[in-house]
């Protein structure tokens, strides 16, 4: 099984495999890969434009 | 009396006190449009014609009778298919929930039916009001009455689109990212997103806690505070409802614009996403509009579109992840490939990124509010480029992104989208409003006499 499920996802990295693995999501990795390929890239852009377009990744100064 | 089906809600409780129309008339008219038109806009996902009659018929003996149940007494009202109907499935145009019968109203449809509406069914939506539009839901998504090969906009679509076609007078929608606005501005109607916790959740399916609203749906201005009026208040089973009972909505949309000031954030759609030639020229006349009508119109600045939208999809999603996670690892291949896609991001977030974009979504939210010291109102782009083809998922996905709406599911502010043009290609064209914290009031009687300065709010679909 695990083989099975790196095969088909070896354009996953570790790092999102871990994460995948941890939601519980690999129902859904071994049915539907591109898919979570796509959720994952998607999350980090998400991260990515959000922490670089708020005032500089910097911690918001609210209490 | 002949286009019933094109009255307003105010002007049909006006035809029934003085017996110009009857409930069972209006009925009548709109049942058969539907039965002539939904086949090509797909509006419905489950129509309830007979309860609808009984419920017609009762309302035309009680008027007769003289007594009345409230605003919207035999006024029907179409209902997105994520808010629960108590008898009827809330199927979300999911297969997970296609047996998933409601067993009691939502707060919203109980306040319907105290003010005396009569629901007329369930609408179409994009599935669990994320996923869409698609072809792999068990509804086929709604089309647009401007044009039935693009997109009517969404999640509400089914309301924008039957509301447009005249297929019903008032309709409900839910907005946690523009989908109460976006279909408004692509068919051509006005939708409002009111101010978060004014309007109950309760009886609705979730995708943001803190994003969500219920917002109304109709033709004019007049009509969305006709509806909000019915639909706001205090639910102590939505813990993010306001302990308030603000009404009124409507008491001053004849006041007009004179002496207020409008603040109109260019920056949206001239540098940060830059829109549509055709959507800024219509967004200057909107401007020219309001100075005409006596505001005082200068430019602010707000935060970037981009600083929204990051804040608002990592809330989003972070939020949605673990509504949907159970279903998500069972039976993934039950949900349509977008849903799949756009709900499973939230579990690639950490509660690291949640909790920056909350801290983020704070300042930005007192950003707002510093503004709206100087101004009265918000002048803002709505979609930034009229509906793509429905057909054309890479132009989907692009004009997905093209929006002004997520600011204000961030900062909670109440806005509504009104039609402002058409363009060459003959599909609407829009503007947003924006006020203050719970200035709803205020919102929609500037909406009311920008529609009462133009003559956009006349103009109907060719498939109407």
């Amino acid at each position: 099984m695990a083989d099975d499920r790196t095969k088909s996802t070896t354009r996953l990295d570790a790092h999102i495999l871990a994460l995948v693995v941890a939601a519980g999501l690999d129902k859904a990795l071994a049915e539907f890969p591109d898919d979570v390929l796509a959720a994952a890239s998607s999350a980090m852009q998400q991260r990515d434009s959000f922490l670089a377009a708020y005032r500089g990744a910097k911690p918001a100064s609210v209490a | 009396m002949t286009d019933a089906h094109w009255l307003g809600a105010a002007e049909i409780a006006s035809a029934y006190v003085t017996r110009r129309l009857s409930p069972v008339e209006l009925l009548q008219s709109l049942l058969a449009r539907i039965a002539t038109l939904d086949p090509q806009i797909n509006a419905f996902t489950r129509l309830d014609a007979d309860f609808a009659m009984d419920a017609a018929r009762l309302a035309e003996r009680e008027i007769v009778a003289g007594r009345s149940r409230g605003k919207l007494h035999g006024i029907p009202v179409g209902i997105k298919d994520i808010i629960d109907v108590a008898g009827l499935p809330t199927t979300c145009n999911s297969k997970i929930m296609l047996d998933n019968i409601a067993k009691a109203d939502a707060h919203v449809v109980t306040r319907l039916r105290a003010a005396g509406a009569i629901i007329l069914g369930k609408l179409g939506t994009h599935e669990f009001a994320i996923g869409g539009p698609s072809f792999d839901l068990p509804f086929p998504p709604p089309r647009n009455p401007w044009n039935r090969d693009h997109h009517p906009g969404g999640s509400s679509s089914g309301s924008g689109a039957g509301l447009a076609a005249g297929l019903f007078p008032l309709a409900l929608g839910s907005d946690s990212g523009g989908s109460v606005r976006h279909p408004a501005s692509a068919c051509g109607i006005t939708g409002l997103k009111p101010t978060y916790g004014l309007v109950s959740r309760a009886g609705v399916s979730p995708l943001s806690f803190t994003l969500d609203h219920v917002g109304p749906m109709a033709r004019s201005a007049t009509d969305v505070a006709l509806l909000l009026d019915v639909i706001a208040g205090h639910d102590a089973h939505d813990r993010g409802s306001v302990a308030s009972n603000r009404h009124g909505f409507g008491n001053h949309l004849q006041l007009g614009m004179r002496g207020l000031r409008v603040g109109f954030v260019r920056h949206f759609h001239e540098t940060d996403c830059p829109a549509d030639a055709e959507v800024v020229a219509a967004l200057e006349q909107v401007a020219a509009v309001l100075t005409e009508e006596g505001a005082e119109v200068r430019n602010v600045i707000l935060p970037s579109l981009a600083e929204f939208a990051g804040v608002c999809r990592v809330i989003l999603n972070s939020e949605v992840w673990p509504i949907h996670a159970p279903w998500l690892r069972s039976q993934p291949g039950n949900y349509g490939q977008l849903s799949r896609q756009r709900l499973m991001a939230g579990a690639f977030l950490s509660a690291g990124d949640y909790v920056q974009a909350r801290r983020c979504r704070r300042q930005m939210i007192a950003d707002v509010d510093e503004v709206f010291r100087d101004v009265d109102i918000l002048l803002t782009a709505s979609a930034l480029a009229p509906a793509c083809r429905i057909d054309d998922p890479d132009m989907l996905a692009h004009t997905h992104r093209l929006q002004a709406w997520t600011p204000f599911n961030v900062t909670g502010h109440p806005a509504v989208a009104v039609m402002s043009g058409l363009s060459k290609a003959g599909l609407p064209l829009s503007a947003q409003l924006v006020g203050g914290a719970f200035q709803d009031s205020l919102v929609l009687r500037v909406a009311a006499a920008y529609e009462r300065s133009t003559d956009w709010r006349a103009r109907r679909p060719p498939v109407a």
